[in-house]
């Protein structure tokens, strides 16, 4: 019955979180609401196969390392352009004072500013909830829902506000895949949240370990169910294939198969929602051979043994992960070696691998600003970040929901990556339904914010410093163009933005000089050009 | 002069510029709304229900259900435009007094009758008005004077403005489940294009409800052009432009109805030429052009900004109006070419928010009126007058003469008389308030049979996951029989699909033509209920 399909996606926003057979049924239906008529001709690219060791050997003699770190020139200069570069790949955007600032130091000082305060945050303060087992929730699932989106503000919020562990933690998640919605333990939720932030610069081989021996890990793939005598190999199988070494890249079935014994013992039980255990009774005791080394080997051994062993491996999966995360979706084979040396020879701390890439000149190359292609996120947190606004004062709890949903739509849902491996990202974002969708609801993340008089006066005042007080329209509008999209329009779009941003005001204002940014309207015409600028293509990228 | 006028409104003057600002903010705060793709980009929620402007309202889906191929025009006049100067009542003292420098004297008009005229600017309308192909209506207005001509018209026409889709109970009807069906049903050519920044074209009219701002002409030529707004063949190899030449293709392709656009626009031709340097002009060209290749939309919107003519007005606004002359004529001079008779399908239509002050202020310009007058433009619409031009000695007590024609009487007239709509359906549209129709104002079609509006035909679409088959939508609006049937271009009765009793609410019927041996060809469909009709082409 056609009567059934008349499903609004937007009904459901009272009830952010939803089981997956909701969301199945939503994604369902807005599947059966787009008609795909064409087929989308990719240009030619390079293919993403991965970078092995004898790729290495042919590439090209490098004039210069592209890991040196960057020095401006003339040809190369840091500018506003650069440092907003930085700022939009390392979190979700800048300010104009924070790009100003950014402007006042050396490239190099700045990423050590950004990361070392990234870095240096420390454990993230508990929720009230966050030891809350399932006899404390009594069946409550009211509340445990509350507590969910609760978390999930307090995330977006972070990343609208210091914006880089955030995202260094929102990387983590797509790598250490948990999903919720196969727990549903608030406790365990928050046992992983607080390690993908307290570790996200840290020692990747400390993070490994403590987030293997997590309630929701050991949950997620198994490791609970693994016991001697019953092993179950998923988790020693992702462990090398997703979370170290890299898909057959240096390890046999038969190295899962022992290694699943070694990791045996640790377990959590989603009926309690208690902190996860070392049973010893469950430990397989017996001999394993992992990687040609036979011994007793338990949880922390095998782990040794990766990071030992598989060194090369552990370090160049990771270094190349990062890389396409935060610069390219193509990995450029010396750059990658270049990072893995470096992750190898700090121990697996993370901050020196990160603080390498983004002080390099290769990571400020013309060719890759604005070469990524947003993220959900991506695309939508930028636009508040940037004006400046402030939780709670021009970002509230309604609007944070609001973000929650769309990127729920647009399947980059907080704790509910696709599957283990994580989101696909890149080009896997687009088509014509999610563009469309993400002009809808950039538009209205625009209404929101239009509905706040004070992020309106900042984007006058940005206007206003941007431009020297101009009040021609155009130059004001090229001026908002380069601070939010940082490229270049063609003519024709370009001069359409003017008109969007002359619109609603008699064009004789313009003639005579008596219009300027100080007009009661002046805010709204940024807004009205902003939701111009939202539908252009280059407005996806990053 | 006029010392008692200024006062009573401050800030009407340019050089108080202060006040001028608080003043204008009364009427262009209305215009941002819809000027931005924050309404055409799609929903928003208002006390949480979900709303969505510019999606298919009952308008649009009267339009496309009528039998006839009639075409409406609107052309907006945006700023205001000033009545008294546009057409001038000779030998009236009282207007040259009021207007001691800006009244257009005597020897600078062409008659349109022994009492009116209109500056020689605009000259070429002569042969339209001689002709038949022209009429004026005077002194339109509206009860309620912050309200504006453009948000009214984006009340009936397109529901952009979602505070007045609120607060005239757009929203509970909007929401209507009757009309759910049309929402999932988009038609497959634009219901009503609309050129330049001040709305945006509904371009992708389903559920995702993407519409593309096409804000100049420039970006409408290249989809006309090219059938792409965005350009892939300029960009190179460089990691950026990879990326982004795959986002604009996706972007292209998710525009909708550009391949439409661009097979009407290379089928159809100018065969007239238009004024240079005449933003109107170019606008009307490209209507004209998808007029004649039977682009199928019924209902176009064009602009001309500039008429806020608060100062040294005289040769600046005579120059706008030359360019509405020489555009217009330059446009149905197209339509006509090699007796198409197109250009007697074709009902042009000025409108603007409101009109000026009678007054000259202190910069010899106008402030902030009432009343302003419609041209009408049409093959075979005759030529006259209607309604009562403003009486310049007895101003309210703001200066203005009470406007002596609702614009949605007009609105209600060209519905109903020349689009064709039932009565009923005309009211539903307008509100539910019933708006006198000015007889004889154009010439009218007969509507579609029927007395009551007890169904919907809702339009259809290929059914994406069954090639070949076609879905029809329709809705039920009361519970009752129903008729769905095919018939040939003769009008002879096919086949029927459907003809059962059907409860309130929308449905959706798979037709497969070769289920019921058709074989491919145009026809026609049609669904009757409660004693109303509707049809339409459907081609397979």
């Amino acid at each position: 019955m056609y009567e059934n399909n008349k499903i609004n996606p937007l009904e459901n926003i009272g009830a952010i979180t939803l089981f997956n057979s909701r969301k199945n049924e939503i994604f369902y239906k807005l599947a059966n609401r787009f008609i795909f008529r064409k087929n989308i001709n990719m240009p030619v690219y390079a293919d993403h196969t991965t970078v092995t060791a004898r790729e290495k050997t042919t590439a090209m003699p490098p004039v210069a390392d592209p890991l040196d770190p960057y020095v401006p020139s003339a040809a190369k200069p840091w500018n506003a352009r650069r440092v907003a570069h930085l700022y939009r790949r390392l979190g979700f955007g800048a300010s104009l004072d924070q790009i100003q600032q950014g402007l006042q130091m050396t490239p190099s000082a700045l990423v050590d500013q950004l990361l070392n305060t990234a870095a240096n945050l420390g454990a993230p303060v508990p929720m009230s909830w966050s030891n809350w087992s399932a006899a404390d929730y009594g069946g409550n699932t009211t509340l445990i829902f509350a507590h969910i989106r609760e978390l999930k503000r307090r995330w977006l919020i972070d990343m609208a506000g210091e914006s880089i562990r955030s995202k260094m933690a929102f990387f983590w998640h797509d790598h250490f895949v948990t999903q919720l919605s196969g727990y549903m333990c608030n406790s365990w939720l928050w046992t992983y949240y607080s390690q993908l932030h307290q570790y996200s610069f840290g020692n990747f081989k400390t993070f490994t370990l403590a987030v293997g021996k997590s309630p929701a890990m050991l949950h997620y793939l198994n490791g609970n169910l693994n016991e001697a005598g019953k092993p179950n190999e998923n988790y020693a199988r992702e462990l090398m294939e997703l979370f170290t070494m890299g898909e057959s890249n240096g390890y046999t079935q038969a190295d899962i198969v022992e290694m699943a014994r070694a990791l045996t013992g640790w377990t959590s039980d989603d009926d309690d929602c208690l902190p996860s255990s070392f049973n010893a009774a469950k430990h397989d005791n017996g001999q394993k051979t992992v990687f040609g080394q036979t011994a007793n080997h338990d949880f922390d051994a095998v782990h040794n043994l990766i990071f030992s062993e598989r060194s090369a491996q552990v370090a160049h999966h990771i270094s190349q992960k990062i890389y396409k995360y935060f610069v390219y979706q193509n990995a450029d084979a010396q750059i990658i070696d270049g990072l893995a040396t470096t992750f190898k020879n700090a121990n697996w701390e993370l901050l020196p691998v990160m603080k390498q890439l983004f002080k390099s000149e290769h990571f400020f190359e013309d060719q890759l600003i604005n070469a990524k292609i947003k993220s959900p996120l991506e695309a939508f947190l930028p636009l508040v970040k940037m004006s400046g606004a402030l939780y709670p004062a021009e970002i509230s709890d309604n609007w944070l929901d609001e973000i929650n949903f769309y990127i729920y739509i647009l399947n980059e849902e907080l704790f509910e990556p696709p599957n283990v491996s994580g989101w696909k990202e890149h080009r896997a974002w687009i088509n014509e339904s999610t563009l469309s969708l993400r002009w809808e609801y950039a538009a209205k993340t625009l209404l929101l914010m239009a509905q706040n008089d004070s992020t309106k006066e900042k984007l006058r005042a940005m206007a206003l410093t941007l431009t020297n007080q101009s009040n021609n329209p155009a130059v004001i509008t090229q001026a908002l163009v380069e601070f939010f999209l940082g490229q270049e329009l063609e003519p024709v779009h370009l001069q359409a933005a003017v008109l969007n941003f002359k619109a609603g005001i008699p064009e004789n204002y313009f003639l005579d000089g008596s219009w300027n940014l100080y007009w009661d309207e002046a805010p709204q015409q940024i807004i009205n050009l902003l939701s111009y600028l939202i539908k252009l293509p280059e407005y996806q990228l990053t | 002069m006029c010392k008692s006028h200024q006062n009573k409104r401050p800030g009407t003057n340019l050089s108080d510029s202060n006040a001028h600002e608080k003043d204008h903010r009364l009427w262009s705060r209305r215009d941002f709304l819809s000027a931005t793709g924050l309404m055409g980009a799609g929903g928003m929620l208002l006390g949480n229900l979900p709303l969505r402007a510019f999606q298919p309202t009952p308008l649009m889906a009267s339009l496309t259900n009528g039998p006839n191929d009639r075409i409406l025009v609107l052309i907006r006049l945006d700023g205001g435009n000033d009545a008294l100067n546009t057409v001038i009542q000779r030998n009236n003292a009282d207007y040259y007094n009021l207007r001691p420098t800006i009244a257009v004297k005597e020897n600078n008009l062409w008659a349109l009758s022994s009492q009116y005229g209109m500056p020689l600017s605009t000259t070429a309308l002569q042969p339209l008005w001689n002709d038949g192909m022209m009429k004026v209506i005077f002194n339109v207005g509206y009860p309620e004077p912050n309200y504006s001509h453009f948000r009214s018209f984006d009340i009936i026409a397109s529901a952009s403005d979602s505070d007045v889709v609120v607060n005239t109970g757009w929203l509970g009807r909007f929401l209507d489940t009757e009309y759910a069906a049309y929402l999932d049903a988009p038609p497959t050519i634009p219901p009503a294009l609309q050129i330049g920044i001040q709305t945006n074209l509904a371009f992708k009219a389903d559920q995702a409800n993407m519409s593309l701002a096409v804000s100049s002409p420039q970006e409408f030529y290249q989809i006309a052009q090219s059938g792409q707004l965005y350009n892939t063949s300029s960009l190179g190899n460089t990691p950026r432009e990879l990326e982004l030449a795959f986002l604009r293709q996706t972007a292209n392709a998710a525009f909708r109805y550009s391949e439409t656009i661009h097979n009407a626009y290379t089928k159809g031709k100018n065969d007239a030429t238009y004024p240079a340097d005449n933003y109107l002009a170019e606008q009307l060209a490209i209507v004209a052009r998808l007029i004649k290749g039977n682009l199928g939309t019924r209902v176009f919107m064009v602009e001309l900004s500039g008429f806020d003519t608060h100062a040294t007005q005289y040769s600046f606004h005579l120059n706008l109006l030359e360019q509405l002359a020489t555009a217009v004529k330059s446009f149905y001079d197209d339509l006509a070419f090699g007796n198409s008779q197109l250009d007697k399908k074709v009902l042009g239509m000025t409108f603007s928010e409101f009109g000026r002050s009678i007054f000259e202020n202190g910069s010899h310009g106008t402030d902030h009126g009432w009343g302003t007058h419609t041209l009408m433009f049409g093959g075979g619409i005759g030529n006259g007058f209607t309604g009562q031009y403003q009486d310049l000695t007895n101003p309210d007590p703001f200066g203005d003469p009470p406007f002596s024609v609702d614009f949605r009487s007009i609105y209600a007239t060209v519905l109903q008389d020349w689009l064709g709509n039932t009565p009923d359906l005309v009211n539903y549209v307008m509100g539910q308030q019933s708006f006198p129709v000015l007889s004889g104002l154009v010439p009218p079609i007969a509507a579609a049979l029927g007395d009551n509006n007890k169904c919907a035909l809702l339009g259809h679409n290929p059914k994406p996951s069954a090639p070949g088959t076609l879905e029809i939508k329709y809705a039920m609006l009361q519970s009752g029989p129903m008729r769905l049937q095919v018939l040939d271009k003769a009008g002879h009765v096919l086949r029927t699909l459907v003809d059962n009793y059907m409860e309130k609410g929308s449905y959706v019927f798979d037709f497969l033509p070769s289920d019921w041996f058709l074989s491919p060809g145009t026809y026609e469909y049609r669904l009757q209920s409660g004693g109303q009709l509707f049809q339409r082409e459907i081609r397979f």
